[in-house]
C-alpha cells in the first residue's frame, strides 16, 4: 500500500475518490452494455455483408471466366486499360459511444469503361459483377472494421471496469479502513491520555 | 501466291479437317483438368501446349489461331486478300481501342503491348499508334499504310468529346464500313456481315436494357440494318425487351421470345455459325474462309471454356448450354 498520511483530510479525499471510482465504474458498465448491444446488432449485418461478398465473388469470377472464354483473355484484359483508378475514396470518421470508427465512401465512376457495341455481353456482365464485388468488399471493410473496433472498445472498457472494481475501489476502501483505524486508534489514545491526566489531576 | 479464292479455298479445305469433332466437346464436359489436358494434347492444340496451367491452354488456343488462321492473309493476294482482311479487322479494332483507352487513363505503352491481339497491324504502325499523342494522331498513323480503320478513326476523333465517345463512334463507323466493304463481294458472304450487324444492334439494345437504359439510345445504333430499325432498337434499349417479338416475321425470327442477353448471345452465336456455313457453299468466293475462321473462333472459345470448367471443377450443366448449338 502506498504511503498515505492518516488524517481526516485524507480520509475525506479517499472517500471522495472511492465515490468517483464507483461512479466511473458504473458509467463504464453502462457504456459497455451499450457497446455490447451495438456489437450484437452489427454481427447480423456483418455476417450478411460477408455472405454477400462471397456470393458476389463467386458470380464475378464465374462471369470473368465466361468472358475470357468467349471474348478471349487478351480482349478482356485490354478492356481493363480503360478503367481509371478509383479516386473518389473518402474515409469519414463516425463517433460510436466515444469510439472513432472510420467509414469508407467510394464515388464509383458512373460511365462504362468501354463501348458496349463491340464488347461481349459476358464481358459486360463480368464488369458489372466485379463492380458489385468491389462494392461488397467496401461494405465488408466498413462493417468488419466497425465490429472489430467496437469489440476492442468492449475489451478495453471491461478491463477498465475490472481495474476499478477489483483494484482501485478495493484499494481505496482499504485506505479508508486504514485511515479510519488509525484515527480511531489515535482517538482512543487521546481519550486514554485525557483520562490519565484527569485522574492525575484529581489525585493531587 | 494465288490472287483468286480457288487456291485459298483449297488450303482452307485441308485445314477444316483439323477442326475438333463434336465428340471431343461432349467427352470434355465430364473430365477433370488433367484428363482434359491429356485429351487436348492429342489434338492440333497439343503442339502448342507448353505447360499444365490454365494460361497454357489460353496460349495454345491463341497460338493455334495465329498459325492456322491468322496466317491465311499471307497465302492470298488481290481480291481474296482484301476479303480476308475484313475477317481480321476486328482484332485491329480491338487493338486500336485498347490503345485509345490506355491513352485516356494514362497507362504506359508496355502495359498496352502485353494486352494486344495478333491483328494485321505491322510493328512500326503499332509503335506509331502507341507514340501518338491523341486519337487524331493515331488516325494519322493509320492513314499512311492505308489501313481501312483510318477513316473511321479520323471521323470518330473529330466528332468525339472524350475517349468513351471516340470508342463508341469508332465501333459504329467501323461496323457500318465493314458491311459496306463486304457488300462488294455479294452473296452469302455479304449477307453474313449484314446479319452480324443486325445482331450486334440487337445485342447492344439488350446490353443497354440490362444497364437500365440509355439517355440517347440512337447514339449506340449502327445504321445499315434491315429488320431492326432505330425505333425498335430504342424501345428494346429502353427496357421493353418484349418488343423483340416483332422480329417474328423476319429472318431474325429465332430471336423472338428472347428475354435476356445471355440467351440472345447463345442464339446469335449459333445463328451466325449457321449463316457462315451457308456462305461456305460458295466455294469460289470468300465464304469458305469465313466459315473456317468463325468455326475456329467458336472452337477456341469452347476449348477455353471447357478448360475453365475442368480447372475449377464445375459441373457439366454449368457450361453445357454454352458449348453446344441446337
Amino acid at each position: 500500500m502506498e504511503q498515505i498520511s492518516p488524517t481526516r483530510m485524507t480520509l475525506l479525499q479517499k472517500r471522495n475518490q472511492k465515490k468517483l471510482a464507483e461512479k466511473g465504474a458504473d458509467l463504464l458498465k453502462k457504456k459497455r452494455d451499450a457497446l455490447v448491444a451495438e456489437f450484437f446488432e452489427l454481427v447480423a449485418g456483418t455476417v450478411a455483408a460477408r455472405e454477400r461478398l462471397t456470393q458476389a465473388a463467386k458470380e464475378a469470377y464465374l462471369a470473368l471466366f465466361l468472358a475470357k472464354a468467349f471474348d478471349g483473355p487478351e480482349e478482356v484484359e485490354a478492356l481493363a486499360l480503360g478503367v481509371a483508378p478509383v479516386e473518389g475514396v473518402e474515409a469519414e470518421v463516425e463517433n460510436v459511444w466515444g469510439t472513432k470508427v472510420p467509414r469508407l465512401r467510394v464515388a464509383w465512376p458512373g460511365r462504362a469503361a468501354a463501348s458496349p457495341i463491340a464488347t461481349g455481353g459476358q464481358t459486360l456482365a463480368a464488369q458489372r459483377a466485379f463492380r458489385e464485388f468491389a462494392e461488397a468488399l467496401v461494405e465488408v471493410a466498413n462493417t468488419e472494421t466497425r465490429l472489430r473496433m467496437i469489440g476492442e472498445e468492449i475489451k478495453k472498457t471491461t478491463r477498465r471496469v475490472n481495474a476499478l472494481e477489483q483494484v482501485v475501489i478495493p484499494g481505496l476502501e482499504a485506505q479508508v479502513r486504514y485511515i479510519r483505524m488509525v484515527l480511531e486508534q489515535r482517538e482512543r489514545e487521546d481519550n486514554f491520555r485525557l483520562k490519565k491526566i484527569k485522574s492525575k489531576m484529581e489525585s493531587r | 501466291m494465288a490472287d483468286d479464292f480457288g487456291y485459298l479455298g483449297a488450303r482452307v479445305r485441308s485445314r477444316r479437317g483439323e477442326l475438333l469433332p463434336e465428340s471431343f466437346f461432349t467427352e470434355a464436359l465430364s473430365v477433370g483438368f488433367s484428363d482434359y489436358l491429356r485429351m487436348l494434347a492429342e489434338t492440333p492444340y497439343g503442339a502448342y501446349l507448353t505447360g499444365e496451367a490454365l494460361a497454357d491452354v489460353d496460349r495454345a488456343v491463341s497460338e493455334l489461331f495465329r498459325r492456322r488462321v491468322a496466317d491465311l492473309e499471307g497465302l492470298a493476294s488481290g481480291e481474296a486478300r482484301e476479303a480476308l482482311r475484313l475477317l481480321f479487322l476486328r482484332a485491329d479494332l480491338a487493338n486500336v481501342k485498347a490503345i485509345l483507352r490506355a491513352k485516356a487513363t494514362g497507362r504506359p505503352a508496355e502495359e498496352v503491348r502485353a494486352r494486344l491481339l495478333g491483328g494485321s497491324l505491322p510493328e512500326p504502325v503499332l509503335a506509331a499508334l502507341l507514340e501518338a499523342g491523341d486519337a487524331a494522331g493515331m488516325a494519322q498513323a493509320l492513314v499512311l499504310p492505308g489501313h481501312p480503320l483510318a477513316r473511321a478513326l479520323r471521323r470518330a476523333a473529330a466528332e468525339a468529346a472524350d475517349a468513351f465517345e471516340a470508342e463508341l463512334l469508332l465501333d459504329r463507323y467501323f461496323l457500318a464500313e465493314l458491311v459496306r466493304e463486304a457488300g462488294r463481294y455479294g452473296g452469302a458472304f455479304a449477307e453474313y456481315f449484314k446479319d452480324e450487324l443486325e445482331l450486334t444492334n440487337l445485342a447492344t439494345a439488350f446490353k443497354l436494357a440490362a444497364l437500365g437504359g440509355a439517355e440517347e439510345p440512337e447514339r449506340y445504333y449502327v445504321p445499315g440494318g434491315r429488320y431492326l430499325n432505330r425505333a425498335l432498337f430504342a424501345r428494346i434499349a429502353g427496357g421493353e425487351v418484349e418488343a423483340v417479338d416483332e422480329l417474328q416475321s423476319t429472318p431474325l425470327a429465332p430471336f423472338a421470345g428472347v428475354r435476356d442477353l445471355a440467351e440472345l448471345e447463345r442464339r446469335a452465336r449459333c445463328f451466325l455459325l449457321g449463316r457462315a456455313a451457308r456462305a461456305a457453299t460458295d466455294v469460289l468466293g470468300p465464304g469458305l474462309v469465313l466459315d473456317y475462321v468463325r468455326r475456329r473462333e467458336w472452337e477456341g472459345a469452347r476449348v477455353r471454356l471447357l478448360a475453365r470448367r475442368a480447372y475449377y471443377g464445375l459441373p457439366a450443366q454449368a457450361v453445357e448450354r454454352e458449348v453446344t448449338c441446337g
